[in-house]
């Protein structure tokens, strides 16, 4: 039923995944970052460690954020399908809550990812 | 565009209505889930027009199917569905002519399954300029995982159809 060649394809692209997995979760550490950018532009960046409630303005209105006991979500958000408040609590780092109507991505962020950069110009 | 008979074009439409019904129901189904994690059940409607007319057939069902499903469903959607579904259909069906034989419906399936999830992951990467590349990544290789599974369940459902259903109008039996 499967050839050959289904199985040396499906085997490769799970290879490919599961290298690709392990990889990130190596350069996973260090204490998380909370950054919080609107229209594609970094608003917010605050350690997850402490609790913050923030409001920002999108492009459809004001997204409830909430930081508490090193989790984020999100807890009102002006769009129709909600899917951002439904994401629930994020914690680990690389998580993402992404609302496309109002333009807001909570991104968790590892501080090793800044450290990384060979500079930043002002 | 080139000339297409009456029953050609009776039936790639058939396929259509069949692929947008199935995607509109997918999308409803009241099962819990992420929005975005689906079988792809439309995808099977691809393939037996694959199998039946050939590539150009399929991306044009295809993409048909995600238009149509677009506007009866959620429209702003199409930015992800309309070039998820061009994508996936013309790897397919690349795919089938450049293999000959060698890959069957199932392994088809798979590939177009996994292009669908990483088209929509690079458009998700333009719209949403914010991501960083341990996400793309991650998500990546998550979404290959899924698209793997599904490709292989919607492949099963497809060789299923194809076999017992379809024939082909030249007369071949695509799948013996």
């Amino acid at each position: 039923m499967l050839t050959r060649y289904d199985i040396i394809l499906i085997a490769g692209l799970l290879v490919v995944a599961i290298v690709g997995l392990s990889v990130v979760r190596f350069r996973t550490g260090g204490t998380s970052e909370v950054v919080i950018s609107v229209d594609g532009e970094e608003a917010i960046r605050v350690p997850l460690s402490e609790d913050h409630l923030f409001s920002v303005d999108g492009t459809l209105g004001k997204t409830e954020i909430e930081i508490k006991d090193k989790r984020v979500r999100v807890v009102d958000s002006p769009c129709k399908r909600k899917i951002c408040v439904q994401s629930g609590w994020i914690d680990r780092p690389y998580q993402t809550i992404i609302c496309v109507p109002n333009r807001v991505v909570i991104n968790l962020q590892s501080s090793k990812d800044r450290d990384e950069l060979d500079g930043v110009t002002e | 565009m080139m000339p297409m008979d009456t029953r050609k074009m009776v039936r790639l439409s058939l396929l259509v209505s069949l692929a947008t019904v199935l995607s509109i129901l997918e999308n409803q189904l009241p099962i819990p889930r992420p929005l975005w994690l689906k079988l792809g059940l439309a995808n099977i409607i691809t393939l037996v027009a694959l199998m039946m007319y050939g590539t150009w057939s399929a991306v044009a069902v295809s993409c048909m199917r995600a238009l149509l499903a677009g506007i009866f469903g959620a429209l702003p959607m199409l930015v992800f569905s309309l070039p998820a579904a061009f994508t996936s259909s013309l790897s397919m069906g690349v795919l089938h002519r450049v293999s000959g034989r060698r890959l069957s419906v199932i392994g088809l399936s798979v590939a177009g399954a996994v292009v669908h999830n990483l088209t929509q992951l690079l458009v998700a990467y333009f719209v949403v300029k914010q991501l960083n590349h341990s996400v793309i990544m991650a998500l990546a290789a998550i979404l290959i995982i899924f698209a793997v599974v599904a490709g292989i369940v919607t492949g099963l459902i497809a060789r299923y159809l194809i076999r017992h259903i379809f024939i082909s109008p030249t007369g071949e039996r695509p799948l013996e």
